[in-house]
């Protein structure tokens, strides 16, 4: 292995290989590879159903691989389950929000300070560290207020606050601007940059083109379960296939 | 002196008094009260202990465990094994002990099954435990139930007290530890909480030992009250619905939801059921419909909406007072303490018809009235309190609603003469319960 090569894989916080999922005789992601840079905000787009929460919920144990590996700073993460991925330090966000809807949204942070950090932690502290959370989302007027009865916005707010509190340093944001209007959009890209200048690794799955291309370093494109580019915004934007299959689409539904 | 501003500021003073007063009360019970009374508090406590602890696993994590009377029906059978063997003191532990470890070996099988899966196959397993000790008994000991040596009621009510202390101060410190969370987030969204780094088999197993741990100890205090036992005795269904309602009837929001349920279902089963037995479930059941449709949070979630109404602040009233609704007020609180006596009087000449037939079970013509005695000192003691209220809200033109349904709350009762005048007062002044809302527009209080 070349200087080069070392000095690259030390740099990939996480990555995949081969990876691939079944369900039943259908390969809803099959032999994709990928990986993260540390530090990156790295984008993942693809029509519907092309595997992209798949991904994720195999990144995050939700799903068993069928075969392949993914690894997070070296280490194997196969066979593990989700709240140990959460302990290493790989946190996510759901598609549709999954809050604990009755409980305030104080509480709901500190249930990631408790628990999602790798070491035991102090009720002083769990504290302290879902109020600061709350502060880097912008939503400490509200800790009070039962989450079911915040917006859209604020509910993926409270995710994400929730997920910083258990300090990761890959955070997975699947569809964090979905169903969001314009200007809640660019509250919640400027979030995003936010937790990357945090030095918090982001691999978000967006279908919102203006955010990916935005603020991502480097985007991946999935379609039925296989990895078909992966480059620059520049480079996605400029890819026959891409444009054929998914960007095409796009502009033309939006035509 | 402002009554809620009093309770707010020495609200843990006043917790503390009035859980001594309540303890002070069942320790020197026994100095004053007749058997059957000392055992129908002992049924009571072993009730609380039983909705306590189903509600410390299902009401957080809302798994709705159908089995209390599998661990309940444990106890029971661990007492009547082990009675020649060993002292009453250490059997308790051990009969918890055995529920805990089944109950461990239960939910690393099941609860990986989500909501009604979970539920049915905790009722099969009562089922089950039936079947199987129904058969153990027969091939292993040749006989059919069992029998077990009574105790005096005076030490199975203490060491029940002591049951119901350490059961309720560990579901205290359970709920408010970071298991209290993690079970409550378990109940928001499972799947949420495991990928925040919960370990959500483990939590849930754990803690529904613990809640079986204290039903199992249950058991094994209220085996020597029945004397004899047999599989059906021991695992009835009985014992599984009757904590869940104490517990929904109660609300499981708060750790006295429970106890509140278990203590005024405890009592009204115990005088009621043996006179009354198909009035009390077909009373039993329609309250709990009632408050399932309309109490989803149980008589505690009640406590600060009413609070609000009676207590909370009244915003400016468009019209000024007059005597018309004040006076509604005045005769609705009248009729209410009327009926309260009255109720008092009733539950005074049950007592006194079940002296008068000097029987540990009153049956017959007497053993009738006495519960029927009960049955209507306790619907006039609802109707009287609602009439109270209703009347603070009247004086106060807090809520129009809750005082028209005081007035005709009073209207059922000896003082019904009070209560017609109260509802034509209080109709008549609708208006000056109409408060201003910024913008010119006037809205009625209760509508908010």
């Amino acid at each position: 292995m070349s200087w080069k090569e070392a000095k690259q894989s030390s740099m990939r916080i996480l990555e995949g290989q081969g990876v691939t999922k079944y369900f039943g005789g259908l390969a809803a992601v099959s032999h994709v590879d990928f990986h993260v840079d540390k530090g990156e905000i790295m984008g993942m787009i693809g029509p519907n159903g092309a595997g992209k929460t798949t991904l994720f919920n195999l990144i995050s144990a939700a799903l068993p691989l069928s075969s392949g590996e993914i690894r997070f700073k070296g280490q194997k993460l196969n066979g593990l389950k989700p709240h140990q991925i959460c302990k290493m330090g790989v946190s996510r966000t759901f598609q549709e929000t999954k809050v604990f809807a009755n409980m305030p949204v104080l509480q709901n942070v500190l249930v990631g300070a408790f628990f999602g950090s790798p070491n035991r932690v102090l009720g002083a502290d769990a504290t302290r560290e879902a109020t600061q959370a709350l502060e880097f989302v912008g939503l400490s007027a509200m800790s009070t207020t039962p989450v079911k009865d915040l917006t859209l916005a604020n509910q993926k707010r409270v995710e994400v606050a929730r997920a910083l509190a258990t300090k990761p340093e890959v955070l997975l944001l699947d569809e964090l601007m979905a169903g969001l209007t314009p200007a809640e959009v660019s509250e919640a890209m400027e979030l995003v940059r936010k937790i990357r200048d945090k030095g918090i690794t982001v691999f978000m799955v967006e279908h919102v083109m203006k955010a990916i291309m935005g603020i991502c370093g480097r985007i991946m494109v999935l379609h039925h379960g296989e990895k078909i580019a992966d480059g620059t915004p520049q480079e996605i934007a400029a890819n026959k296939t891409v444009i054929e299959i998914y960007l095409g689409e796009e502009i033309r539904a939006g035509s | 002196m402002d009554i809620p501003r009093f309770i707010s500021t020495h609200r843990k003073l006043l917790l503390v008094g009035f859980l001594v007063l309540i303890l002070i009360f069942i320790t020197t019970f026994p100095l004053y009260a007749r058997a059957s009374h000392i055992r129908l508090l002992t049924t009571i406590l072993i009730y609380v202990v039983l909705a306590v602890s189903w509600a410390l696993f299902s009401g957080t994590t809302g798994y709705m465990s159908l089995a209390p009377a599998a661990f309940f029906g444990l106890g029971i059978y661990t007492m009547a094994l082990l009675q020649k063997e060993l002292p009453f003191f250490l059997i308790i532990p051990i009969g918890g002990l055995v529920a805990f470890a089944f109950a461990l070996l239960i939910g690393l099988v099941t609860l990986r099954l989500r909501g009604i899966y979970f539920a049915i196959f905790t009722f099969g397993l009562v089922i089950f435990m039936t079947e199987i000790i129904q058969y153990l008994e027969t091939r292993l000991w040749g006989q059919h139930g069992q029998h077990i040596t009574p105790i005096d009621n005076e030490p199975l009510l203490y060491t029940m007290l002591v049951l119901v202390v350490v059961t309720v101060l560990a579901t205290y410190l359970i709920r408010r530890s970071r298991y209290g969370l993690a079970l409550l987030s378990i109940g928001g969204n499972e799947e949420a909480a495991e990928h925040m780094g919960i370990n959500t088999t483990r939590t849930k197993v754990f803690i529904f030992a613990i809640s079986s741990f204290f039903m199992g100890a249950t058991g094994v205090i209220a085996a020597p009250s029945l004397i004899y036992v047999n599989a059906n005795i021991a695992f009835s269904t009985y014992y599984s619905f009757m904590p869940i309602f104490m517990a929904i009837f109660g609300g499981m929001g708060q750790i006295y939801g429970p106890i509140i349920g278990a203590v005024i279902f405890g009592y009204l089963e115990k005088t009621l059921r043996a006179q009354l037995f198909s009035y009390f479930m077909l009373g039993f059941g329609i309250i709990m419909v009632a408050v399932i449709l309309f109490l989803p949070n149980g008589i505690v979630g009640l406590v600060p909406t009413l609070q609000d109404k009676i207590w909370g602040p009244v915003p400016a009233l468009r019209k000024e007072k007059t005597w018309k609704a004040t006076a509604a007020g005045i005769l609705n609180i009248l009729g209410g303490i009327v009926q309260v006596i009255g109720s008092i009087i009733l539950f005074m000449g049950s007592g006194f018809l079940a002296q008068f037939a000097r029987l540990e079970f009153i049956s017959g013509f007497i053993g009738w009235l006495a519960g029927l005695y009960i049955a209507v000192a306790i619907v006039l003691i609802i109707l009287g309190l609602t009439a109270i209220l209703g009347g603070i809200c009247a004086l106060r033109r807090s809520s129009w609603r809750l005082g028209l349904a005081g007035s005709i709350c009073a209207l059922f009762s000896p003082a019904f003469i009070l209560g017609i005048p109260a509802i034509i007062l209080i109709i008549l002044g609708k208006d000056e319960f109409e408060y201003v809302v910024e913008g010119g527009q006037t809205e009625q209080h209760a509508n908010t």
